[in-house]
């Protein structure tokens, strides 16, 4: 008994599912007004440089990563005094100076690492946007890794008054590590 | 001239109205729009009739059977899946529910249960358990996928509780087997209509449950994770019931237990060494006595990462040569080793570090080499985690992810200590244990170091770790140090 109600169950939705489809393809056939889409807002800021008439520069500490032979593990930090162009722009500043670290490691990066980005947030952190070609370009392993983000946040927060302490992205995303080893998810300070 | 009327339409011309009434027209537009827009009326009208119908039709329950009461459970369809009322269940078994904006506290007998609307996560202790389907909220009715009755009900109840699909089945005697997917392992637990004695046999490519009679196997309702479980297959012969389980390719390790009360088989399948654990053991003392302590080894990097290179050499498969010593050497002193990655592939970290957290590690080592762009810097180097510890340990409170290491830092410092000294009598150095936040360490619920075995970019180094001989010997100085740590 169940089994034939099904089948004529069947039979009446096929029929129905049939007429719905003939009419709503009628309907979707009359012409429908596309909304108009907004453009969305660019939100990256890039830092914009000093005119030259008004380039000054400014001394700034450069920190960078020395390895320890008597003791490999731990994290040395050397530093010199470096004169690079003065930007009233915090953001730019700091984006000069990440720049300026990451040049000063040279030889533990290789020529395609770069800084992409600092950004500014109102809690003094600074978000330092790392070229995703740097992680694969790290000539070492966990102390070189660590090494190399202390310098660039030392860096940061040693010249500016505005920097309490720096995150790192990769490639303009989140990630885990720079290397395989130190977590990025740390705020250096 | 077109008339529409009330009739049941027989040709293209007539048309009911629901209204009952009847309306002429000699616009031809007109008459076809009246036409169409009832035949759209009329489709979706016999579309609900039908879905109405089979609905009841098809209406389903289920039996809970629980202190010796059997309590029907209406099912609720929702898309595809298969839903019970919360509401029912805790009406039922004398459950207290209370309501808190978008979630909902459970109270049993031994426990309470917290599930969040919209969410396939219940909290239950210090656990989370993962259910097949989201929990959906209509109204002050909560519904909950089938899966909850059997996995995470009797975590609160202080009774067993059985869920069996409702209707006859003809006296043929009845195997359900329910499913539980947990992070490393897949519990599949069969329940018997009636008392009865299952085999278990593990095959290269199988496990196999046999019962000496004819009886159903019912299809689990929640599929097993491939990787662990790649199919069931059950098959009836006249005098035997098999059921072949085949392996997933991540599959390690079972462990099967038959359980009365109401009898059943449980089978717990593991892609961790998990099952090679005696769960009796103490966690302590003699070589004799070590069967509660698992070693998680972690082979650094693996596949397209392939960590410190040096003149060709690469850290992933060094590290991986002297993983398979320390593994032989673990065994050899009757101590369970495991192993994050056995072939060349790339685990993510997290995952890395939820095997150790899954064996519940006694120790766990993450296995490098070093590298520097200085040919000078030699020698082993041993670090353990120094992230945020922040997080005060309170009791049913869960450890959040990166603060696993939180109460277990001083542990740690002393076995990064025992090994970096061991390592530094082999390679002769005088390297100090270190300290960095380093993110496979970090979650680790348990003693974990990472050791930096020698630096690949130093020739020196570089040409002992090519050698077996040296790699065993660094082998069997961590596991002297990892001896000397458990004792």
């Amino acid at each position: 008994m169940k089994t034939s109600i099904a089948a004529l169950l069947v039979v009446i939705a096929v029929a129905a599912a049939l007429l719905t489809y003939q009419s709503e393809k009628e309907r979707m056939q009359e012409p429908v007004q596309e909304p108009v889409q907004e453009p969305v807002p660019e939100l990256v800021v890039q830092p914009q440089p000093e005119s030259a008439a008004e380039a000054t520069t400014r001394s700034v500490k450069v920190f960078f990563f020395r390895p320890s032979v008597t003791n490999p593990g731990k994290v040395d930090l050397g530093s010199s005094t470096e004169e690079i162009l003065h930007q009233s722009n915090p953001t730019a500043m700091a984006l000069s100076l990440a720049r300026a670290a990451l040049a000063k490691s040279g030889a533990l990066v290789g020529p395609r690492a770069g800084v992409e980005q600092v950004f500014l947030l109102e809690d003094g952190t600074a978000i330092v946007d790392l070229a995703r070609q740097t992680a694969g370009q790290l000539r070492g392993s966990v102390a070189c890794e660590l090494g190399l983000l202390r310098s660039i946040a030392r860096s940061l927060t040693t010249n500016l008054e505005e920097v309490e302490g720096v995150r790192f992205i990769l490639g303009g995303q989140e990630a885990k590590t720079l290397a395989g080893h130190v977590s990025l998810s740390t705020v250096f300070r | 001239m077109y008339i529409v009327h009330m009739v049941v339409c027989s040709t293209q011309n007539h048309l009911v109205f629901s209204r009952g009434h009847t309306e002429k027209t000699t616009d031809p537009q007109l008459f076809y729009n009246l036409y169409s827009m009832q035949r759209q009326r009329y489709a979706r009208v016999l579309a609900c009739l039908m879905l109405l119908a089979g609905v009841l039709l098809n209406a389903q329950e289920l039996q809970l059977v629980y202190r010796e009461g059997v309590h029907r459970v209406d099912l609720v369809q929702i898309s595809s899946h298969t839903y019970l009322s919360l509401n029912q269940i805790a009406g039922t078994l004398g459950l207290t529910l209370e309501r808190q904006d978008d979630r909902i506290l459970v109270q049993g007998p031994r426990a309470t249960l917290e599930l969040i609307e919209g969410r396939p996560l219940v909290r239950a202790q210090q656990e989370y358990v993962l259910l097949s389907q989201p929990v959906v909220r209509r109204g002050s009715r909560w519904l909950v996928p089938t899966d909850f009755v059997e996995n995470v009900l009797p975590r609160i109840l202080d009774a067993p509780l059985q869920l069996l699909p409702f209707g006859d089945n003809g006296g043929q005697e009845q195997v359900s087997v329910q499913v539980l997917n947990s992070p490393n392992r897949v519990s599949l637990v069969f329940l018997p209509s009636r008392r009865m004695l299952f085999h278990v046999e593990e095959f290269d490519r199988a496990l196999q449950v046999r019962v000496d009679r004819r009886v159903e196997f019912l299809q689990p309702r929640v599929r097993p994770e491939s990787s662990l479980v790649a199919s069931m297959d059950c098959q009836t012969e006249p005098e035997s019931t098999t059921c072949e389980i085949v392996k997933g390719f991540d599959f390690r390790s079972y462990r099967s237990t038959q359980a009365g009360d109401p009898a059943r088989l449980l089978i717990d399948i593991y892609s961790t060494a998990m099952a090679e654990v005696d769960p009796v053991a103490p966690n302590r003392s003699t070589p004799e006595q070590r069967g509660g302590q698992v070693i998680t080894i972690d082979p650094g990097h693996g596949g397209e990462e392939r960590g410190v290179t040096f003149k060709g050499l690469f850290e992933k498969d060094l590290v991986a040569q002297i993983s398979r010593h320390l593994t032989m050497e673990l065994a050899r002193r009757r101590l369970v080793a495991d192993a994050t990655r056995t072939s060349d592939f790339n685990p993510s970290l997290q995952r890395r570090s939820s095997v150790a957290n899954g064996n519940r590690s006694s120790v766990f080592l993450s296995l490098h080499v070093g590298g520097s762009y200085s040919a000078k810097i030699r020698g082993p180097v041993v670090f353990t985690h120094a992230g945020e510890m922040a997080f005060a340990e309170k009791a049913g409170e869960l450890t959040p992810w990166h603060q696993g290491q939180t109460g277990f830092a001083a542990q740690s410092r002393r076995l990064a200590l025992l090994i970096q000294q061991r390592l530094n009598g082999l390679f002769g150095t005088d390297n100090l244990p270190a300290t960095a936040p380093l993110e496979i360490l970090a979650p680790v619920q348990g003693p974990a170091v990472l050791v930096e075995a020698g630096y690949l970019t130093n020739p020196a180094d570089a040409e002992v770790l090519l050698q077996p001989d040296f790699q065993e010997a660094i082998a069997i100085s961590i596991v002297d140090a990892i001896e000397e740590f458990l004792l």
